[in-house]
């Protein structure tokens, strides 16, 4: 309690006044207000621009006077407590103040300019600060006793604050809404505005709410913000419409990011936190998502135009669009979405179009469409990393665009399949601006998004063991690489098989030169490589008759494998090999000729006869007539002529007779014969039969498989099944699987139950 | 199970039509057909060698009846004027498909023809010892056959019959089709895809469907009497492949 700490004079003059005196209302109340209340809004209505009271407060004394009487009234026993009056005194002098000398003040400056408005009403807010904490610090007895202990009572403060409320915010509030909306506008039109003004004038309706309790951001929200909102809308509204029309789609972009960032700086300058999110909804609404469709799809230079730019000169400006616009975008509900969906199109219709190219043209560069779909991916890829931040949904898009194009038709796996080959072969001059690996990589996602992955699977197999088997890969390092590639993409099954086939390789290498180490007495020399069935092709082997020049070794190789793998069965394959034959044409010439295993064996029949027919090669060679055509053709090609035909001519009929041509020469001592290619050129664009056979037997080993399983299960859910099982090789069609289903009816692996036609039965 | 005094009723009328059976014998083949006399009789009548217990007929008396129709140069089968006699004995139409329910009856091995051996085995595990009382039986067979159940059976048995070989599992299209014409013929009012059905097997003889498997031939019965028209096709319904690409043809027709 303060009288105890004070000058002895005051305390016992005050003490005086409480033992002997009982202070009246009038009197108290006078008292107060001349020494205490007047002078201090007398200081408040002096208060300068800075905020700052001049000098103190009320003195000392007079302040203590003042509220040691409040104090003494209120503790005075009734009926002399004058709590009560006290109490509305207080509202009274508020309120006059108020009305004496804030109203006053507003009014004056109501139709001036809203600057000028604005300066007072910032005054007047912090004048009224004062006053009312003021009033309260010398009120504040009533806080501690009266006001608690009556109901429906404020504390001062909230009472002071409520009254400036009613009595002069309400007056004046739409007179500053208007101007700071007014300079808002202003400010979105180009002209500078005071920046601090206008933070002081929103905070008013802040700060006046947070002095009352329940009400806090009530006030901002109802007789600010919302018409903020609305102005905003409004504004952005127009103006967009404006710019859309007038701009192209990369300009209006640019606008479009200065009013969001233009925005955004409001808000951190003078407009409450609380504002943000409607605002800038509101915002990106009107400049950004109600013009979505037209600015992005409908302009010329719209979206499509700017994916077309990035291959050309003005790339670097197109990828700058790109990131403006998903850097805006992204804020923008479902605005990311529309934008991968232009970009799925756009990348199916390019990928389609190169795809319908491809397949009019049918030209023999079959690494044309390949090329194109790997820059195409490249290109995205990059756009979808760089420009749109690896975004979940751009890269779904990417990969759905492609699904779709790649798998328009059967070809595209071959043509996959055959590029993969040339890229690793020796000699490659595949390897455009991307590095090898690089390269690899685009290859193994085209194949990720291939359906029909069977057949590319197939085909790259084929060509992996031509590589293996004629030593034509480039690097085994890079042939590694991309079985690791794959491995990631596709899953163990298939991959392990083609690490089988470089272990056969191997291990073939090691035989090899333990074979030769034992056996150095041959006339010939053999190089075999031993393929383990199942991990490589399936080729059905053709039983060649092995003439005695190569029959020894051949056998001799075929022991000592045998020898050290009992139980193994070995069978030679000589439709894929090479040959170095020595052939003495004349006395005088004699060449070695590299030539395949067939023209090899074909040759060797020479040893025996001078001439030999088309039909006697058949018997005794036991070569299929296919590949013997093209074996013998070859060589007596009028371009190559190590043999020579009669009749001479291009067709073959088993009675042409053939001889080593005598008349051969080459300046060269070792001339490599090649196998001409087949008359018929096989159309790239139609699929292999055998991959349907497979397909049929896989689709079989499925319903087996979850029948034995399920033992009994719906047509429905079994044909539900079995596309689950195999989709990853292929998508099987529901009458495909129907067919085997009543194939495996007819051979008694399932049977239909006798009163539920569509339920299938397991037969044991 | 009905009533003690209807089960009486219904046994007695069971004996009444099939002569020779015990009380007991009747109200178990009553029992196996849930107390249906008409049923009841059907089964029995095309079943009677599931009874060995019933008097047989006479084998001697069915060998002489046989000589009648045997063939001169190979009697264990018929001759080709025998079967019309026969036919005709039995008062059976020789167009129809009565004939084909007679090789039923007798569990014929071979199609088109009779053997001695089945002939005579088979009448008598039927009771029959005489040209009235195989005709008698052959009319209850027929009669039978009204019977949804024992049409079935006899339509399923049908394509073994005329499959001959085990380890066949097909029977050419040709050969179905006029099957089809002739047994399916009785029941045309109650499947109105029938004629639709052949047109369709005609043409693609040739090419998708050149044999028929037991289970097209078995389904395609089912569908054919479930399905009135082409619009109440459920495609996901796990018919044949051939009933599906029926259905194609059907609504290629229509258009």
């Amino acid at each position: 309690m303060i009288k105890k700490s004070k000058s002895k004079k005051k305390s016992k003059s005050s003490k005086a006044d409480a033992e002997n005196q009982t202070i009246s209302l009038k009197d108290g109340w006078d008292r107060i207000y001349k020494l205490g209340v007047q002078p201090f809004f007398e200081r408040v209505e002096n208060v300068d621009d800075e905020g700052k009271l001049e000098q103190t407060s009320i003195p000392q004394q007079q302040y203590i006077a003042t509220y040691d009487t409040i104090f003494t009234m209120c503790i005075q026993r009734e009926p002399y407590n004058y709590s009560s009056p006290l109490y509305q005194k207080h509202s009274e002098a508020l309120t006059k103040q108020y009305k004496e000398k804030f109203i006053p003040a507003l009014s004056k400056v109501k139709g001036e300019p809203g600057v000028v408005f604005l300066k007072e009403w910032v005054k007047r807010w912090r004048c009224n600060k004062w006053a009312v904490d003021g009033m309260t610090r010398m009120f504040m007895y009533l806080d501690r006793f009266h006001v608690p202990n009556s109901e429906d009572l404020l504390n001062t403060s909230e009472q002071g604050y409520t009254l400036y409320r009613q009595t002069v915010f309400e007056q004046f509030k739409e007179t500053a809404r208007r101007a700071i909306l007014n300079c808002i506008h202003r400010e979105r039109d180009g002209e500078e505005q005071d920046r601090d003004l206008l933070r002081d004038s929103i905070a008013v309706f802040v700060e006046l709410g947070n002095k009352l309790k329940k009400v806090e951001l009530q006030i901002y929200k109802e007789d600010l913000h919302q018409y903020l909102i609305a102005e905003t809308k409004q504004y952005y509204k127009q103006k967009s419409r404006l710019q859309m029309d007038a701009l192209s789609c990369p300009d209006y972009l640019v606008f479009a990011e200065k009013c969001v960032n233009d925005e955004l700086g409001r808000l951190s300058a003078y407009i409450d936190k609380y504002s943000e999110e409607g605002l800038m909804v509101a915002t990106r609404d009107e400049v950004l998502k109600y013009h979505q469709d037209e600015l992005l799809l409908q302009k010329k230079s719209g979206i499509d135009s700017i994916l077309d730019r990035t291959v050309g000169t003005d790339a670097q400006s197109a990828r700058e669009d790109l990131s403006r616009i998903y850097r805006l975008y992204k804020e923008v509900p479902g605005g990311k979405g529309k934008v991968a969906d232009a970009i799925k199109a756009h990348v199916t219709k390019l990928g389609l179009g190169f795809i319908e190219t491809s397949k009019q043209s049918q030209d023999s560069d079959a690494h044309k469409l390949i090329t194109q779909l790997i820059d195409l991916h490249d290109r995205f890829l990059n756009i979808v990393k760089r420009q749109f931040e690896e975004e979940a949904c751009f890269h779904r898009a990417l990969k759905d665009a492609f699904e779709t194009f790649i798998n328009k038709e059967y070809y595209v796996s071959a043509l996959l399949a055959r590029y993969a080959n040339d890229l690793l072969k020796k000699g490659s001059k595949l390897t455009s601006s991307q590095s090898l690996e690089n390269t690899m990589d685009h290859v193994v996602m085209l194949y990720g998004y291939i359906r029909d992955k069977d057949i590319f699977e197939r085909d790259y197999q084929m060509y992996l063991a031509a590589r293996l088997l004629q030593n034509l890969s480039e690097s085994e390092q890079s042939e590694r690489s991309m079985i690791g590639k794959l491995k990631n993409q596709a899953g163990y099954h298939w991959t392990s098989k083609l690490e089988d086939m470089f272990k056969d390789i191997q291990r073939s290498k090691e035989l090899m030169d333990g074979f030769r180490q034992k056996h150095t007495d041959f006339e010939t020399d053999i190089n075999v490589s031993v393929c383990t069935t199942g991990a490589w092709p399936d080729v059905s082997i053709q039983p060649v008759k092995l003439p005695t020049e190569i029959g020894r070794i051949s056998e001799a190789f075929k022991n000592f494998y045998l020898t050290r793998f009992s139980g193994r069965r070995l069978k030679y394959q000589m439709d894929k090999g090479k040959a170095d034959v020595s052939v003495q044409f004349s006395p005088k010439t004699k060449k070695i000729l590299t030539v395949s295993t067939y023209q090899m064996l074909v040759l060797l029949l020479f040893n025996n006869k001078k001439t030999v027919t088309f039909e006697e090669m058949v018997e005794l060679t036991g070569i299929p007539r296919e590949d013997l055509q093209t074996a013998v053709l070859s060589m007596a090609h009028p371009k190559v002529k190590v043999m020579r035909k009669s009749p001479n001519t291009k067709e073959l009929a088993d009675d042409h007779k053939f001889q080593i041509n005598p008349n051969y020469s080459n300046p060269r001592a070792k001339i490599p014969i090649p196998t001409l290619a087949l008359a018929t050129k096989k159309n790239v664009h139609t699929v292999d039969p055998a991959i349907f056979v497979l397909r049929r037997h896989q689709m079989d080993a499925a319903i087996v498989r979850i029948m034995k399983a399920r033992k009994t299960l719906k047509h429905q859910e079994l044909v539900t099944e079995v596309i689950k099982q195999l989709i990853a090789r292929f998508k099987p069609k529901g009458t495909d699987i129907k067919k085997r289903i009543a194939s495996l009816i007819d051979l008694e692996y399932l049977e239909r139950d006798e009163n539920e036609r569509d339920l299938y039965h397991y037969k044991q | 199970m009905p009533s003690y005094s209807v089960r009486r009723q219904r046994i007695k009328e069971f004996k009444d039509v099939c002569s020779g059976t015990s009380d007991s014998i009747a109200q178990q083949v009553l029992e196996d057909n849930s107390w249906n006399v008409q049923q009841a009789i059907n089964h029995f009548f095309n079943n009677r060698h599931l009874y060995p217990e019933l008097k047989q007929g006479s084998k001697g008396k069915l060998e002489k009846i046989w000589k009648e129709y045997a063939d001169k140069e190979d009697p264990s089968i018929m001759s080709e004027q025998g079967m019309l006699q026969f036919f005709k004995d039995c008062g059976v139409n020789p167009e129809s498909h009565e004939t084909l329910a007679i090789a039923w009856h007798l569990q014929s091995s071979e199609m088109g023809l009779f053997q001695k051996e089945e002939f005579v085995s088979g009448f008598s595990k039927s009771g029959c010892s005489d040209k009235k009382d195989i005709k008698k039986q052959i009319g209850q067979v027929c009669r039978s056959l009204s019977d949804e159940k024992q049409f079935k059976e006899f339509y399923k048995w049908i394509f073994h019959h005329v499959k001959e070989d085990e380890k066949k599992k097909t029977i050419p299209t040709e050969l179905a089709i006029q099957l089809w014409q002739i047994v399916l013929s009785t029941k045309k009012h109650s499947m109105p895809l029938l004629e639709g059905w052949l047109k369709f097997s005609e043409k693609a003889q040739a090419s998708n469907m050149q044999v028929v498997s037991r289970d097209v031939w078995e389904q395609i019965y089912d569908f054919l009497r479930e399905t009135k028209s082409v619009d109440d096709y459920d495609d996901n319904g796990a018919w044949p492949v051939a009933v599906d690409e029926f259905v194609e043809f059907l609504q290629e027709d229509k258009k």
